[in-house]
């Protein structure tokens, strides 16, 4: 059943399509970092600090996004022992890392001007923090651990168990009376952010996850070798 | 789906665990909103039993024309349109503080009625759009 | 004219080291990562040659 996510459709998908993912990410980000810093208008509050949310909110999107993958490959891996899974998310889970930590850097940036502060407690932040430590923690079990069965079956349980914080990130603007303002785009009504300021958002969305799925796809091929070069 | 016996046992077990870890989380999650609260409302401070002696944060709008500013001391009132509670605060105040928009006020309760401030944070709220926009809303609300 | 595009109504500061940090920590990563490829490359055919046994890697194995 698993037939479509063997090793090799993968590899050779690597091999031929990175050029043209490139050719679109390019694209993309230049008419996505055009809107977004110069053609979108000033937010009526937040004046041009407005222009941060379109490096913070993708890159938010995608650190979720990342782990979601990450959860869900280490649930198919413990329990069906499709050892490819464990490779997948071994090669996506640094890229969830870089997005997570551009998430909180920019986000703080954001707040100064804005809350008037860098950093507080509230539910967003900490579990947004707790995310964080969850990727450094996944990415260094794999390094420190030298076994690779053991590394497969320790980085396993930490992304399944690390699932538990996806929803209370996402709801914890809704949950808990919170600093960080609630969501704007949401599945049951229309978004609050007026359509100019949702394009660059999107645009810029969409090509940070070509971007990331070139960087996965380069460090997928590397860990296939890998793999195989250890086994010998 | 074909799954093999022992996966067909790993999913039972993993099942179980998982159905028994999200009623302990559940458990966890409740006392933790009883207990950790990033700021209380206006309606919630007053159902509180006692004043708190502890460092807490208040959040609500800033009320409209409440805004005074008597040399370096601002007083004004957060309010959740149901209950108001007065706030003093000496300091500077953030950019996007404004009346008739959302803070959070970070001190200590002499009273119910009084907040002593020493922190303040402007809260944001979900809604972006230019200020052209942002006019024509407004206008549209006088009318 | 540029001066005024740079300093972004006064939040300029946080703007620019917001796009900065995010443009360099991904440059990085990317590069990072063709270089992890590129040291390994010369293995490339130790995958190419084997089709055959790369189910080893996708079968499901049933210990445990």
């Amino acid at each position: 059943m698993f037939g479509i996510f063997k090793p090799r459709t993968f590899f050779n998908l690597a091999s031929t399509s990175i050029f043209w993912l490139k050719i679109i990410f390019i694209f993309s980000i230049i008419i996505g970092l055009g809107l977004a810093l110069v053609f979108s208008p000033i937010d009526y509050l937040q004046k041009d600090t407005v222009r941060i949310m379109y490096v913070h909110v993708p890159s938010s999107w995608i650190s979720l996004l990342i782990f979601l993958i990450i959860g869900i490959c280490s649930f198919i891996s413990l329990i069906f022992r499709v050892k490819v899974f464990s490779v997948y998310a071994k090669s996506v889970a640094p890229i969830g890392l870089v997005f997570s930590l551009i998430s909180v850097v920019t986000g703080s940036l954001w707040g100064f001007p804005t809350w008037g502060t860098f950093w507080s407690w509230d539910g967003r932040l900490t579990s947004m923090f707790i995310l964080v430590l969850t990727y450094i923690l996944y990415v260094l079990l794999w390094s420190f651990i030298k076994d690779y069965n053991s590394a497969e079956k320790i980085t396993n349980i930490v992304g399944v168990v690390g699932l538990i914080n996806i929803p209370i990130i996402k709801f914890s603007v809704a949950w808990w009376n919170s600093l960080h303002q609630p969501s704007s785009i949401t599945l049951t009504a229309a978004p609050t952010i007026h359509s100019s300021m949702l394009a660059p958002l999107l645009i810029m969305f969409f090509s940070f996850s070509i971007l990331s799925l070139i960087i996965f796809l380069i460090r997928y091929k590397y860990e296939i070798i890998n793999f195989r070069v250890n086994k010998k | 789906m074909m799954f093999s016996k022992s996966a067909k046992n790993r999913l039972k077990f993993f099942i179980l665990l998982l159905i028994s870890a999200s009623i302990i989380i559940f458990f966890i999650y409740n006392n933790l909103k009883k207990n950790t609260v990033y700021f209380y409302a206006p309606q919630e401070i007053k159902n509180l039993s006692g004043v708190p002696a502890n460092k807490v944060r208040l959040g609500g709008l800033v009320k409209e024309g409440s805004l005074k500013k008597n040399n370096n001391t601002y007083i004004f009132v957060i309010t959740d349109l149901k209950n108001e509670i007065l706030v003093e605060y000496n300091g500077l105040l953030p950019n996007l503080f404004a009346e008739g928009k959302s803070a959070v006020v970070e001190g200590f309760l002499r009273d119910k009625k009084y907040f002593i401030a020493s922190t303040i944070l402007a809260k944001h709220d979900e809604n972006y759009m230019p200020p052209e926009v942002a006019n024509a809303l407004k206008q549209k609300k006088s009318k | 004219m540029i001066s005024e595009f740079l300093n972004m109504g006064g939040y300029g500061l946080y703007i620019w080291l917001s796009y900065v940090f995010a443009a360099l920590s991904l440059v990085s990563l990317y590069y990072s990562s063709v270089k992890k490829l590129a040291s390994i490359k010369s293995a490339e055919h130790l995958y190419q040659t084997e089709k055959n046994e790369e189910a080893s890697i996708s079968v499901q194995a049933n210990r445990f």
